[in-house]
């Protein structure tokens, strides 16, 4: 049979972000796959220098509506190391939480979405009603249940008062029993199993010679994880297994992914019992001394990279980002080619992807010239003006 | 592999669910959750506290503020800086960073969260200052003389 190439997107339903995938498919089965993205880019980056580093931070939380706290805290790391600056002990806790609680979030709402994808509704509605328990502590500690404009330069805004304590524990409680229920599920429950065991294979060699990053990377057998690799905050400090998979495949990364929010748990459970009693924050000064430098944290969907560089001022002469998505996108297109036309949905859902978070650049080509063209940040102003 | 089923315990299951479960979601808008109460809902600004310093401006993130202070000649003759913050609340991501800038405690949220509104300038709020310490104000405030 002749090979048909045909496009997606970058309006699709198969996700809620633009982008367009090209596939070339025998009879049913992926042949070849690329993909573009840069549809949703933001100008995130060059807008950081036309601010103040207190006005970056909720710019740069806001890259990611679903890691806006690993977002907020990579960029604190980077600042808090050009200005040499140590938080105090608690806020360090504080944060580790606050990691913690989000990745939980995060996990359960991918799994939620891996069983609307797969057409496992009942397990999308079962784990998106328990996830509002970790949505109602995230509000309770926060004020809010996304973008929390909790991190900030020196600290944290708010403490963790004792009252809140007993109920994040039982919150916990509850969040770990039922991880451990899904656990059993995504193992035992056969409409799962065969709607991902074998699903969107790519191997450990592989995601490391393509750059994957994140449980991706752990779920094709790669012990990887900067929290135990690299450590920040308090992580040298807490106890946790590094979860791996060796099955390479779209169960595998359910796994790791499960057992990550149990994980997550389990830490956020040593976070209170050795959190000590302090301060949550301090005066950070307003203007950074000049320097430069590269935080990495371990978010949710992977590691996420920012380099910042100051020149004295108050305002960043640079920031740039990297998200997990873009490093994890090489890998995806891995693992469609040589699977079902049926398994690219989930297939492309298993990295979690997150285009938004991805557009970094764009770069404006005539199609048929091929001739690529600048647009200044003033063209760039009137544009965004007369589209919005 | 198979995940085995007992047919009681499913039965089990939909009776409790039926009988004793309360249902996820509520019935809004006949009834309410409760925002925590570090919520950040409709903001609330408080001129009579304000130095007009400008800090708040300067900090936030989303162009909500404008602080326009302007030096009057009272009475006696003399000269007193006058002047007014606005706020256009509908460009305000909630972040919160102008209430934990403001050293007066003039800018507190509440936790009303219904704030939608037909037209773009029932978003503004504005709020009268009067006779502030000059030496509290920024100087990136926008003065008008
Ligand atoms: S920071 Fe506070 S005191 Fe200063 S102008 Fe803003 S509201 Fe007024
Ligand atoms: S809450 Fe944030 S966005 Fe809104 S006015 Fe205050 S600083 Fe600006």
């Amino acid at each position: 049979m002749a090979k048909l190439d045909f496009p997606v997107g970058p309006q699709h339903p198969a996700l809620k972000e633009p982008e367009n995938l090209r596939f070339s498919v025998d009879g049913e089965l992926v042949v070849d796959a690329d993909i573009r993205i840069g549809y949703v880019h933001r100008s995130i980056e060059r807008s950081c220098s036309e601010r103040n580093f207190v006005q970056d931070l909720y710019l740069c939380e806001r890259v990611c509506g679903i890691c806006s706290n690993a977002h907020t805290q990579n960029y604190c790391q980077a600042v808090e190391a050009i200005a040499g600056v140590e938080i105090p002990e608690r806020a360090q806790w504080i944060r580790m939480i606050m990691h913690e609680f989000e990745r939980i979030h995060s996990h359960l709402l991918w799994l939620g979405v891996a069983g609307h994808e797969i057409g496992f509704e009942s397990l999308f509605m079962y784990v998106w009603r328990d996830r509002e328990v970790i949505q109602d502590i995230l509000e309770m500690v926060s004020g809010n249940r996304g973008h929390y404009a909790m991190t900030m330069l020196g600290g944290v805004r708010y403490d963790i008062a004792p009252e809140m304590v007993t109920k994040i524990r039982e919150g916990l409680a509850f969040l770990r029993q039922r991880a451990e229920y899904y656990a059993d599920i995504a193992t035992s429950e056969q409409t799962f199993l065969e709607r991902t065991s074998g699903v969107g294979v790519v191997s450990g060699e592989t995601c490391v010679q393509l750059g994957a990053v994140g449980p991706v990377l752990r779920a094709s057998g790669v012990a990887f994880d900067v929290r135990r690799t690299f450590p920040y905050l308090q992580y040298d400090k807490v106890e946790f297994p590094v979860r791996t998979s060796e099955l390479c495949d779209v169960l595998g990364r359910t796994l790791v992914r499960v057992q990550e929010v149990i994980d997550a748990c389990d830490i956020c459970t040593q976070c209170l019992d050795m959190m000590p009693e302090g301060d949550v924050n301090m005066r950070f000064p307003r203007k950074v001394p000049e320097g430069e430098a590269v935080a990495r944290i371990e978010a949710q969907r992977g590691e996420v990279i920012y380099y910042v560089r100051s020149n004295g001022t108050d305002v960043p002469e640079r920031v740039k980002i990297r998200t997990p998505t873009l490093a994890n996108l090489p890998a995806s297109l891995e693992m469609v080619k040589g699977g079902y036309i049926a398994d690219i949905p989930i297939a492309f859902a298993s990295i979690d992807p997150c285009f938004s978070c991805a557009d970094r650049m764009v770069e404006l080509n005539d199609v048929s010239s091929g001739d690529s063209r600048t647009m200044t940040w003033a063209e760039l102003v009137k544009l965004s003006r007369r589209k919005s | 592999m198979a995940r085995k089923f007992s047919i009681a315990a499913m039965a089990m299951e939909l009776m409790e669910s039926l009988l004793v479960r309360k249902p996820a979601t509520v019935m809004y808008p006949i009834e309410r959750l409760a925002p925590p109460d570090r919520f950040r809902g409709r903001m609330r600004y408080d001129p009579d506290s304000c130095t007009l310093c400008g800090l708040c401006q300067r900090d936030c993130p989303a162009d909500v503020i404008k602080v326009v202070r302007k030096r009057v000649e009272r009475e006696d003759g003399k000269k007193e800086t006058v002047g007014h913050v606005e706020f256009e609340m509908d460009r305000c991501v909630f972040c919160g960073q102008c209430a934990y800038s403001c050293n007066s405690g003039s800018i507190t949220f509440t936790k009303d969260f219904e704030l939608a509104q037909p037209q773009r300038q029932l978003f503004m709020m504005k709020g009268e200052a009067e006779e502030v310490d000059d030496d509290a104000c920024d100087a990136d405030t926008e003065v008008v003389p």
